[in-house]
C-alpha cells in the first residue's frame, strides 16, 4: 500500500531535523542542551510559582446544589459495569442523582447486567458508534443541571462529586475534572502509571487550573454544565480523543475549566506494555488533530495565558523534552559505547576489576543540568503525593526511580510513532 | 499574574548560572588533577636538567647517583594521563587550554626519555626498563584505550618501568625520528628493548619481555 504522505508535515519534519542539524553543528550540542534545558526549566517554574498561589487560595463554598445526571457510555464493560455503577450509587450528594448508561452496542454479557440493576436509565443502541456518540446520547436524555461522564472502568471515591460541584459556584466555570488514579495497581507498569497519573492530574492540572491552562477534562471523570455543553455542541463523534477535543473547545468559548485534586477517581489502566503503547499513540495522535484543529488559539491573545503561554508552551515543552533526550543521548553515547568496549576489551586481557572504577564512562559536563530537572520533578512526586496524603514509601521508590529517570524514553518513543502515524495518515486505532 | 512569569524568569536565570558555576566547577576539577601532574613531573624534569648541566660544567662521579633518584621519583601513570586529557577535552563545556596541557605533556614526555637515554651513556645502563607506546591521537582507537591500562598497571607492577606515550599523529620532530627509527606503522605498537610489537599486547607478554622489579 502507497502510504498517504502529508507533504506539509514531510515538510515540517524535515524543516526541523535540519534546524536541528544546523544549530548542533554551528552552536555546538551541549548549549544546545543547556538552551532547551533552561527553557523547560523556564516553563516548570512558571507552574512552581503557581502551585504557590494555589496553596494560598480558599475552596470555594456552595450556596445551593444543582441538580446532577451521570453519564456512563460502555461498549464491552461487562467486567466491571456493575462494580461501576455501584461506586457511582454510593457517591455522597444530598439530591437524587439521575443516572443514565448508555450501552453501545456491546457484543459481551452487558446488556444482562444492566437489565438487572435497577433505579437506573440504560440506553440500549444497537450498534457500535463511538463514545463521543453515546455520550451525546446521555446529554440529550439528561435532566441535571450537571453532568457528569463516567467511564466503565472508573469507579469514583464517595466524596469525589460533592467536593467537585462546588467550583461550579462561578458561572465562567463549564466543566471541572478531578484527580485520577490507577485502580489498585499491583504490576510494575500499573505502578508507574499511577506516579505518571498522580503528577499529571495532582500537580499539572492543579497548576494548569491556575493559569487557566486546562488542556484536557479526563475522559475517566469530568463533570459538565449542561447548558455548556448544549451551548458548545457536545462531543465531536468523529474525533479520537474527545476527552481533550472539547476541553479545547471549552477553552475557545471562553469558558474556565477547574480542577479538584481533592476529588480521588479510580481507574483501569493498561496492564500491558503494548496496550499501553497503543493508548498513547492515540491521545497523542489526538493531540497533534487537535492542535491542528485549534492552532487559531495559540499565541492568540484573546485566549489570555491560554492562548498565549499555556497551549502553545505545552507543545514547546512536549517537542524539547523530546529533542533533548534524543540529542542528549546522542551526545553521551559515544562515551557510554566506549566505557562497555572498553570493559570487555579490558577483561580480555585478564586485568583487575578494581582498575575499571576510575575509568567511568565519561559523561558531558552539560548533563549536570538533568539534576535540576530531577530535583524539580521529586518535588512534583512529593506535592503529588501530598494531595491525597499518601507518604511515599521506600517501596514505591522503584517507580518513582524509573519514572523519574526511564520514563521519558517510553514516551519520546510513543510520540515518534505517533508523529510518523500522523504524517503517514495511518487508520486511527482506539 | 505578570509577576508569576518574572519570578520565574528570575528563578530560571539563578538556575542557569549555578548551573554553568557547577559545571565550569566539575571541568575544572577534572582537568587540576591531570595538571598538577604535569606540573610535578615538569619540576622534575628541570631538576635532572639542572644535574645535566652541573655534570657538563664539573668533573663530578657523584651526579649518577643524584640523576638515577631523580628519574626513579618521576614515576606516574604516564600513558593513561594523555588519554585522560582527551576525555576531559571532549566532555567539557569549559576545558580552557587543555591544547597547552597537552603538548606540554607530550614534550616533557619525549624530553623524559632523551634524558634516561642520556644517562644511560653517561652512567652506564642502569635496571631501567623502557616501553615506547605508539597510538593515535586525532582518532579513538578502542584497542590504545585498553593498551594504555595494561601499561598502567605493568608500571604499577613493576617499579623500574618507564612508559613513554607517544602519539604519531601531531608531526613532532622527535617522534618522527622514532617511527622512522622502529619502523612503526600500525597502532597500537609498543617497542621493548629496541623491538617493536604490532597489535594489543598482554600483560603477561611484556612481563615476560622485562625485568621486572617490584
Amino acid at each position: 500500500m502507497i502510504p498517504k504522505l502529508r507533504p506539509r508535515a514531510v515538510v515540517a519534519f524535515l524543516a526541523l531535523i535540519g534546524l536541528i542539524y544546523f544549530l548542533v553543528k554551528v552552536v555546538s550540542v551541549f548549549w544546545l542542551i543547556i538552551v532547551f534545558n533552561i527553557i523547560l526549566i523556564y516553563i516548570n517554574c512558571v507552574f512552581l510559582f503557581a502551585y504557590f498561589e494555589f496553596r494560598g487560595r480558599k475552596k470555594p463554598v456552595l450556596k445551593k446544589f444543582p441538580t446532577v445526571t451521570i453519564l456512563i457510555p460502555n461498549y464491552n464493560g461487562a467486567g466491571t459495569i456493575q462494580m461501576c455503577v455501584d461506586s457511582v450509587r454510593a457517591m455522597d450528594y444530598p439530591l437524587k442523582k439521575e443516572i443514565i448508561v448508555i450501552d453501545d452496542g456491546s457484543k459481551d454479557n452487558s446488556a444482562e447486567i444492566l437489565k438487572g440493576i435497577k433505579g437506573i436509565k440504560v440506553i440500549f443502541k444497537k450498534k457500535n458508534a463511538g463514545k463521543a456518540a453515546a455520550l451525546n446520547d446521555g446529554i440529550r436524555a439528561a435532566k441535571g443541571e450537571i453532568i457528569a461522564a463516567i467511564d466503565s472502568d472508573t469507579f469514583p471515591q464517595p466524596d469525589a462529586l460533592k467536593k467537585m460541584i462546588p467550583y461550579f459556584d462561578n458561572p465562567q466555570v463549564g466543566a471541572v475534572t478531578g484527580l485520577v488514579r490507577a485502580y489498585q495497581p499491583k504490576k510494575f507498569i500499573e505502578k508507574i502509571q499511577e506516579v505518571e497519573y498522580l503528577i499529571s492530574f495532582g500537580f499539572f492540572q492543579t497548576v494548569l487550573a491556575e493559569i487557566n491552562g486546562i488542556m484536557v477534562t479526563p475522559g475517566p471523570m469530568s463533570l459538565y454544565r449542561r447548558s455548556v455543553l448544549r451551548d458548545i455542541g457536545g462531543y465531536d463523534e468523529q474525533n479520537i480523543t474527545e476527552d481533550m477535543e472539547i476541553a479545547l473547545r471549552l477553552q475557545k468559548n471562553h469558558y474556565r475549566i477547574a480542577a479538584c485534586p481533592e476529588a480521588v477517581i479510580y481507574t483501569d489502566v493498561p496492564k500491558k506494555i503494548s496496550h499501553l503503547f497503543r493508548q498513547r499513540t492515540r491521545w497523542y495522535r489526538g493531540k497533534f488533530v487537535n492542535t491542528r484543529k485549534y492552532s487559531e488559539l495559540i499565541f492568540n491573545p484573546a485566549y489570555g495565558e491560554f492562548g498565549m503561554f499555556s497551549f502553545p508552551f505545552s507543545l514547546v515543552a512536549d517537542a524539547l523534552a523530546i529533542m533533548l533526550i534524543v540529542v542528549t543521548v546522542s551526545a553521551n553515547i559515544e562515551g557510554i559505547f566506549q566505557y562497555f568496549g572498553f570493559v570487555f576489551s579490558w577483561l580480555g586481557q585478564s586485568g583487575a576489576v578494581g582498575a575499571l572504577l576510575p575509568a567511568l564512562p565519561t559523561l558531558h559536563s552539560s548533563i549536570y543540568f538533568y539534576f535540576f530537572t530531577i530535583i524539580l520533578y521529586s518535588f512534583l512526586v512529593y506535592v503529588s503525593h501530598k494531595f491525597v496524603n499518601d507518604k511515599i514509601s521506600i517501596w514505591r521508590m522503584p517507580e518513582i526511580a524509573f519514572y523519574l529517570f526511564f520514563y521519558g524514553f517510553f514516551v519520546s518513543l510513543v510520540y515518534f510513532t505517533s508523529f510518523f502515524k500522523e504524517i503517514n495518515s495511518s487508520d486511527y486505532v482506539w | 499574574m505578570v509577576s508569576r512569569y518574572l519570578k520565574a524568569l528570575i528563578l530560571t536565570i539563578v538556575v542557569l548560572f549555578v548551573g554553568l558555576g557547577a559545571i565550569s566547577f566539575l571541568d575544572n576539577n577534572r582537568i587540576s588533577g591531570i595538571s598538577s601532574t604535569i606540573e610535578k613531573n615538569s619540576l622534575d624534569l628541570q631538576e635532572s636538567q639542572q644535574l645535566f648541566l652541573y655534570d657538563s660544567l664539573f668533573d663530578d662521579i657523584s651526579i649518577c647517583n643524584s640523576l638515577k633518584k631523580r628519574i626513579d621519583s618521576g614515576k606516574d601513570k604516564a600513558s593513561g594521563i594523555l588519554a585522560e586529557l582527551e576525555n576531559a577535552q571532549r566532555n567539557s563545556l569549559f576545558s580552557g587550554d587543555i591544547s597547552l596541557l597537552k603538548r606540554k605533556f607530550l614534550l616533557q614526555n619525549i624530553e623524559l626519555y632523551l634524558l634516561i637515554q642520556k644517562s644511560i651513556l653517561d652512567c652506564g645502563s642502569e635496571n631501567v626498563e623502557q616501553i615506547l607506546y605508539f597510538f593515535p591521537d586525532k582518532e579513538y582507537c578502542l584497542d590504545c584505550a585498553s593498551q594504555a591500562k595494561v601499561l598502567d598497571s605493568v608500571v604499577a607492577k613493576c617499579d623500574n618501568v618507564r612508559v613513554f606515550a607517544f602519539p604519531h599523529d601531531l608531526d613532532v620532530p622527535v617522534i618522527n625520528l622514532l617511527i622512522e627509527k622502529y619502523s612503526v606503522t600500525s597502532y597500537p605498537s609498543i617497542v621493548i628493548k629496541g623491538v617493536k610489537y604490532s597489535g594489543i599486547q598482554k600483560e603477561e607478554a611484556i612481563l615476560s619481555k622485562i625485568s621486572c622489579a617490584e
